[in-house]
């Protein structure tokens, strides 16, 4: 009797003294651990142009996009939007095709001809509305990890924020496929311009959802960058 | 063997039902917390304690601290330390989640998808906004006590406890724990501070 209470009282203890470390173990691998010698050769640069990035954001574009916000009605925004979403349609199919991802390439191409014609130059979108077929965004980042080519470095570039050594240098191809690339230069500077306001005025309440709690903006951005990454090339 | 089937059969339509139930306790609070957020009479405080009173049995706050600041990190921290770290974080990822589901308030939220593994449920919602569609996964996990409860949210693939497990690491790394307490305590204050302009 007596070894039994013995016995029941030192399980208790050990189950007691393990109970956190039990909890712990249990959720380790869902979470990994951030180690010091985790590769990050411009972290100094990074989090300096992080800060800059976020003053750019939160004191210049926002509030602009804001105002264009306040001045052009929603459903307008929402048809450029639309618009240049529609024209970066060869990004997407070339990238879905090089991914073997054919259905979703087939998908963006109805999608494509649907909103050039029916959806007037891309201003609406009726393939998702009426047709119900769902956005494949694909960019040349994506096949490179689909391939299983990692991100690298993280590099945090002026103005367009986080990205890696994989995705920074992809960009060098993906401009290839945007038609404003290819514009005289005061249109180029024009169609940009209106591209950034009206992005920012849908992007500014996100940003501030990520950022607002922040308690170390540089590494948040880093890793919602590099999680958002991971799971878009999973798809 | 006729028992043994019987026990298969029932523990399979147990968990079954459990991804159904958790999908449609989860629709259930969330068309309340749109219909709080849509009433325009209650002031930003009443609807965030009503909101409060709607999902906080759904989620495992303790869990959460501990699993953000790591078990390194918990060690580090004196038992009274622990204490005031879990009470400032629940206060902390309380306050988040009332904030950017103030800024959410148009949207429409549907659950979409329960799936499970080993002893977790994820269950997935969208929120349909103006142009773009928002994924969120609720990470629930089976308590000792039979219960289900959220660890963790995925927003667009990005989960929140790894998020701030990178930036407390950042931060215990460069400095003392109590490091972390502060900035948790600076951040109340300052949401504290919005508070009284509502």
């Amino acid at each position: 009797m007596k070894f039994v209470f013995i016995f029941i009282f030192l399980t208790n203890i050990t189950l007691f003294s393990n109970d956190n470390s039990e909890i712990f173990d249990n959720f380790e691998d869902e979470f990994k651990v951030e180690k010091k010698d985790d590769f990050d050769p411009l972290s100094g640069y990074n989090a300096v142009m992080t800060d800059i990035n976020h003053i750019v954001y939160t004191k210049a574009l926002f509030p602009l996009s804001r105002c264009y916000a306040s001045v052009v009605d929603e459903d307008i925004r929402v048809a450029l939007s639309n618009f240049f979403y529609n024209i970066l349609f060869a990004k997407r199919f070339t990238n879905n095709l090089l991914q073997l991802k054919l259905q979703n390439s087939v998908n963006e191409d109805v999608r494509f001809v649907v909103n050039s014609t029916i959806g007037i130059l891309g201003f609406y979108d009726p393939a998702s509305q009426w047709l119900k077929l769902e956005k494949h965004d694909e960019d040349f980042g994506q096949t490179l990890g689909f391939y299983g080519i990692g991100g690298g470095f993280h590099i945090v570039l002026p103005l367009a924020g986080p990205s890696n050594l994989r995705d920074a240098l992809s960009l060098s191809i993906d401009r290839y496929f945007d038609p404003v690339n290819f514009l005289e230069s005061d249109q180029f500077i024009v169609s940009k311009t209106i591209y950034y306001l009206n992005d920012g005025s849908f992007k500014s309440d996100q940003y501030e959802i990520l950022t607002k709690d922040a308690l170390e903006l540089y590494p948040l951005l880093k890793e919602s960058y590099e999680q958002y990454r991971e799971s878009e090339i999973k798809k | 063997m006729k028992q043994i089937i019987i026990m298969v059969m029932l523990s399979i339509s147990i968990f079954a039902n459990i991804t159904d139930e958790l999908k449609k306790d989860l629709q259930n609070r969330s068309d309340k917390v749109v219909t709080i957020l849509k009433n325009k009479n209650l002031s930003k405080e009443e609807q965030n304690s009503k909101i409060d009173a709607t999902i906080k049995d759904m989620f495992d706050y303790e869990l959460m601290a501990k699993l953000s600041i790591g078990k390194d990190g918990w060690n580090k921290l004196k038992t009274k330390e622990q204490e005031e770290y879990i009470e400032l974080f629940t206060e902390h990822i309380k306050n988040s989640y009332y904030e950017k589901t103030h800024l959410l308030s148009d949207e429409k939220v549907d659950v979409t998808d329960a799936k499970e593994t080993k002893s977790r449920v994820y269950v997935t919602t969208k929120i349909q906004g103006v142009k773009d569609t928002l994924e969120l996964v609720y990470k629930f996990y089976r308590t000792k006590t039979d219960n289900w409860l959220v660890y963790d949210i995925e927003i667009a693939g990005v989960s929140i406890i790894q998020s701030y497990r990178t930036q407390f690491q950042e931060i215990i790394q460069d400095s003392n724990p109590l490091k972390l307490i502060e900035k948790l305590k600076e951040l109340k204050k300052s949401y504290d501070d919005r508070k009284l302009l509502y």
